[in-house]
């Protein structure tokens, strides 16, 4: 795989700044938005401040409101239920 | 602060932005990245970051005064000899004052005359045998001429320090670095559709693959051997091959792919290690940058195959066993080093003795042969000690039938490694065409998701890489 980019011609593969821009963005957005436990994580290894406990706060409402109206915990929970499963699976 | 860590990805976020942001400020851009690099090595201890500036002012002092065309060649030399043994100094006490006080210590015992040595604490610096290593490389190119102007100052801190190598590699060379920093970066010429696919393949390596192997079978397993039955034993060892090529390229992987996504090319650092059908082979295929490094900085200098059979076979040794050292300040790995030293060795006897061409079935078999002979290296490399890659060895050869990890998770996950090991390139052609195809929005909406899934079924916590200890 390394090889692949480490001698890959660069006018077959590459893209411009405005589209690598869109996907940084677009995958931190989803990252954010999608999976906001590891934010709050980040978030309480920050030092102790008004503006941190403010922001544990915003992301913690996120998170509920993510988990009551778009059930994704529901959704995380049952995958990571079968991928347990498959882990305790003996021969 | 890790790759597979939301703090790397928000810290990455500004990066991207800030460096291509100052694009049209080449100097600007070059401070900046060097901020934001002593900013990610202060994220483990930021009193090292006077002992990487200090490294990065040794071999600038000694780089400049060696390109001095007025400078005799003879005071040339002095000064290329003087700043390699500054380097060695410097990285001989973070790395290997305690091992060799310890093993001193040990050899008085052994003879009857102990004493009391002086024992200090010292922590090991993230990384500094990488930058002490990229170090020695500029200051040799500089004196070879392979590097024909010294660069800047801040091209050299940059070079040495520049976040996505510092603490593990690849060892990049300042000839394949610094001219990169001369020329602005093409906004228009990205490679990040395989940069992303790099990252998303290293992160998936490092954190299901390599993660999971190493908390449920290597690091049970070798904590107390005989607590397992034989096949559980086996299952780890050649787990530990999985585990530990998962997670070096992992990194190596991490490391390319956020400096393509910034504009620069590192040369790559793994080819299917375990496709090797010799010794040579498979250090041509495992931890490239390291080995030519050694080939061209150690070997080369120290006679190479210059000077008969028996030079080259000794300097051969030598240098693999340095390169063992170099892992860590420990027997094991001087064994380890030994090892593939000796292995090396004997592999080019034999090629004088018997000089023939190998069938497939030949190849085939070596394979095999020689995937066995760097197993059994790991298991020095990995085990806390001699005395506990004994018991391995010994509880390989007792008979218990009785099973208790070998189980079809553990088993999917090595085949799993394995068969990212072996991904034909066909393969990543084929993923690089069809993402590289989408708008830049679903690139990125892709991209989160998958960042999601492997935070979401990854190991709780986070587990460092193998090679941030070396």
């Amino acid at each position: 795989m390394q090889q692949e980019i480490a001698e890959a011609p660069i006018s077959e593969h590459a893209q411009t700044f405005g589209r690598t821009a869109w996907l940084v963005l677009g995958a931190a957005l989803v990252g954010l938005l999608l999976y906001p436990e590891a934010l709050l994580q980040w978030l309480y290894k920050m030092p102790v401040h008004p503006s941190t406990e403010f922001m544990i706060e915003q992301v913690m409402n996120w998170q509920n409101f993510v988990n009551e109206t778009l059930h994704l915990n529901v959704f995380f929970d049952f995958l990571r239920e079968k991928f347990r499963e498959f882990q305790d699976m003996c021969f | 602060m890790l790759f597979p860590t939301l703090g790397f990805g928000l810290f990455f976020i500004l990066i991207f932005f800030g460096s291509w942001g100052l694009r049209a400020f080449p100097n600007l851009r070059k401070y900046f990245l060097i901020i934001v690099s002593y900013y990610f090595y202060a994220a483990w201890d930021w009193r090292f970051c006077f002992l990487l500036l200090g490294s990065s002012l040794l071999n600038y002092a000694a780089a400049y005064l060696i390109s001095q065309p007025a400078r005799s060649q003879s005071a040339k030399r002095w000064i290329l000899g003087l700043s390699i043994t500054a380097n060695l100094v410097v990285l001989g006490f973070f790395k290997y004052y305690g091992f060799f006080i310890g093993s001193l210590a040990d050899l008085l015992l052994y003879l009857g005359w102990e004493r009391d040595l002086p024992w200090l604490d010292v922590i090991l610096p993230v990384g500094i045998s990488f930058f002490t290593f990229q170090g020695i490389s500029y200051v040799v190119d500089v004196y070879r001429g392979q590097l024909k102007h010294p660069g800047s100052l801040a091209d050299v801190i940059l070079y040495i320090s520049f976040f996505p190598q510092l603490v593990a590699g690849p060892i990049v060379r300042a000839a394949q670095f610094m001219p990169q920093l001369q020329q602005q970066p093409d906004p228009q010429k990205i490679l990040a559709s395989m940069a992303i696919l790099l990252i998303l393949w290293g992160l998936f390596k490092k954190a299901i693959v390599a993660n999971y192997l190493a908390v449920e079978l290597v690091d049970p397993v070798f904590f107390d051997p005989l607590m397992y039955g034989t096949w559980d034993i086996w299952l780890a060892i050649y787990a530990y091959a999985v585990q530990i090529y998962c997670d070096f390229s992992a990194y190596s992987d991490i490391a390319i792919g956020v400096a393509a996504l910034l504009g620069y090319h590192f040369p790559r650092n793994f080819d299917q290690p375990y496709r090797a059908a010799s010794l040579q082979e498979f250090w041509h295929r495992w931890h490239i940058s390291l080995s030519t490094w050694l080939r061209d900085y150690l070997y080369i200098p120290l006679g190479g195959s210059r000077g008969g059979e028996w030079k080259t076979q000794r300097n051969l040794f030598l240098t693999m066993l340095l390169g063992g050292l170099w892992h860590g300040a420990s027997w094991k790995f001087v064994f380890w080093g030994a090892l593939h030293g000796g292995g090396l060795v004997m592999e080019r006897s034999v090629r004088l003795l018997w000089p023939h061409q190998m069938g497939h079935i030949e190849r085939i078999l070596r394979i095999l042969v020689v995937f066995h002979i760097v197993c059994f290296g790991w298991i020095f490399f990995r085990a806390e000690s001699f005395t506990n890659a004994w018991t391995v060895l010994q509880a390989l050869t007792q008979i218990e039938i009785a099973s208790e990890l070998v189980t079809p998770f553990l088993l999917s996950l090595c085949a799993l490694g394995v068969f990212m090991h072996f991904t034909p390139p066909s393969l990543i052609h084929w993923l690089d065409r069809g993402f590289k195809s989408l708008p830049g929005i679903i690139q990125g909406l892709i991209t989160g998701a998958v960042i999601v899934a492997i935070e979401a079924f990854g190991v709780d916590g986070v587990a460092p890489f193998i090679y941030f200890q070396f």
